[in-house]
């Protein structure tokens, strides 16, 4: 059974189609990279994903995630399944932590609330460590206490991993997770979901528009232009010989500046 | 010649912790160069002492072989002539009311430069690869890489010698950086290009020479060939590591 399951996904502002036609599927432990420019429609197809589409915007078409449809479901039918069959990790780590609660509060929310929901004690403040700790936090009890403004920028987002690792997701949905990062941060933060990933065998959603940081984490991708998909299929066959011309552009692009940096590293 | 120097530059917004420390270069005229590091290393505040909107805490800059003077109006006059910048953002660079013909036209009505300004702003049009024809319309009109093109052509409007660019292309699409990197590619070739950016691949792409930055200070200087293929500091050699790479094809 597929954990996230899409077909003929089509998302409309009024008469603006923003997504058309787009059909994907991810097995437990796929990786599934979703590529594509500014205005492509690769974060609104994962916030669908999740029933979490802004107001105003509507979907059609069908999204089964783990076999429960998400298009026209109750906002409630869809709460038992977020954080355990799937979860979000978005692009600005200060934005997604709330600035006035302590991050160690913020991580102990989903772990409590799963913790009621199993009808067992809702102490898990060890929870919290630990979690701290699996995402390679220093100090885990000072950065606990701390707010999230006084932490940097790559441990804000390990907090923000650790938040969505709380409920023991099937498949974590990265949006554009390291692209307001530095790079030598970049590099760790991929390192580190790419290790949790294969730990937790989850299946993951990386959606971003940097093709090289794409390559590294995926098995197969899915190229978006304009809400259409123009090219899908294994990293390594599509960027040694894309077919669309869309992506042939987009490669050629990342080869030159890549070229420019010559062997170094 | 020596179009740029800087001598032992040190920069603080507050007295505590200086943001620059001991920064110094020279430029020669129609040399690229582009200055590389990550958030807080002090790139944008050495452009801001460039631009003369900060002065340096120490040390000195000289332009043309006379001293940066903030205070200098008849210095600065001239000063603002010869340096332009582009910034980072394209949406927040351009006034949202004013056509293209006012924007474009703004350095030339503010420096008092002489001349038919109609003329002066379509040939800076044209150069960016824009149609002179689109004088009329207003910044919401365009996309973003052509937003950052009417940028580029209010920045070259008065001629300068000297432009500068903020991480000038960081806000871009892949296939329309690549396009804009050629630009400023090609307007290096006319003018001396100081690039600020984040992204080694861009800044590989477009400068002759390089300064790396961390933490206020430069860590590594040099040609840019030489620096990516033999790094020496060890935070360029892991800056370098940390960049993304494209799979073998």
């Amino acid at each position: 059974m597929n954990l996230l399951e899409i077909r003929n996904l089509g998302i409309r502002a009024g008469d603006t189609e923003l997504v058309s036609g787009l059909s994907f599927a991810i097995a437990p432990g796929q990786r599934l990279g979703l590529i594509g420019e500014s205005g492509s429609g690769k974060s609104l197809t994962a916030l669908a994903a999740i029933g979490l589409l802004p107001l105003g915007l509507t979907a059609t078409g069908s999204i089964r995630l783990a076999d429960a449809e998400a298009i026209g479901a109750r906002d409630g039918a869809l709460v038992p399944l977020r954080g355990t069959v799937t979860a979000t990790v978005f692009q600005e780590p200060l934005t997604a932590l709330d600035p006035l609660m302590r991050v160690g509060r913020q991580v102990a929310e989903p772990l409590s609330r799963r913790a009621r929901r199993d009808g067992r004690s809702r102490d898990v403040n060890h929870e919290v460590l630990a979690l701290l700790e699996q995402v390679a936090l220093p100090e885990p009890d000072r950065i606990a206490s701390a707010y999230p403004h006084e932490i940097s920028g790559g441990q804000r987002q390990r907090v923000a991993i650790a938040m969505a690792l709380a409920c023991q997701p099937q498949l974590l949905i990265a949006d554009e997770p390291t692209t307001a990062l530095d790079v030598t941060t970049q590099a760790a933060i991929l390192e580190l979901l790419d290790g949790l990933v294969r730990e937790r065998n989850m299946a993951l959603l990386f959606i971003s528009h940097d093709l090289p940081v794409v390559a590294g984490i995926v098995d197969d991708v899915l190229v978006l232009q304009r809400g259409r998909a123009v090219e899908a299929g294994p990293v390594a066959k599509v960027f040694a010989a894309p077919e669309a011309a869309y992506t042939r552009e987009l490669i050629g692009a990342a080869r030159r500046f890549d070229a420019e940096l010559g062997s170094a590293a | 010649m020596t179009l740029l120097t800087l001598d032992t530059v040190g920069f603080a917004y507050i007295r505590e912790r200086p943001t620059l420390e001991d920064v110094s270069f020279s430029l020669n005229a129609g040399t690229s160069l582009g200055l590389v590091g990550e958030s807080g290393s002090g790139k944008t505040t050495l452009l801001r002492l460039l631009l003369g909107l900060n002065r340096p805490s120490s040390g000195s800059i000289r332009f043309n072989e006379e001293p940066l003077a903030a205070g200098d109006g008849a210095f600065m006059r001239h000063y603002r002539r010869q340096v332009q910048a582009v910034f980072q953002d394209p949406y927040s660079s351009l006034d949202p009311r004013r056509n293209v013909q006012q924007i474009v036209s703004e350095p030339l009505r503010a420096l008092g430069i002489p001349g038919e300004r109609r003329q002066m702003v379509e040939a800076a049009l044209v150069s960016v690869g824009l149609e002179p024809g689109i004088v009329s319309r207003y910044p919401h009109e365009f996309s973003g890489g052509q937003r950052q093109r009417i940028a580029i052509a209010r920045a070259i409007v008065a001629r300068p010698s000297l432009l500068l660019a903020d991480e000038a292309v960081s806000a871009l699409d892949l296939s329309t950086r690549i396009r804009v990197v050629e630009l400023f590619k090609r307007l290096a070739a006319e003018m001396t290009l100081v690039f600020v950016s984040h992204d080694l691949g861009v800044v590989a792409a477009l400068c002759d020479e390089l300064v790396i930055l961390q933490r206020g200070r430069i860590v590594e200087a040099g040609p840019t060939r030489q620096i990516l293929s033999r790094p020496q500091h060890p935070y360029t050699i892991s800056l370098l590591a940390s960049v993304p790479r494209m799979p073998a094809a």
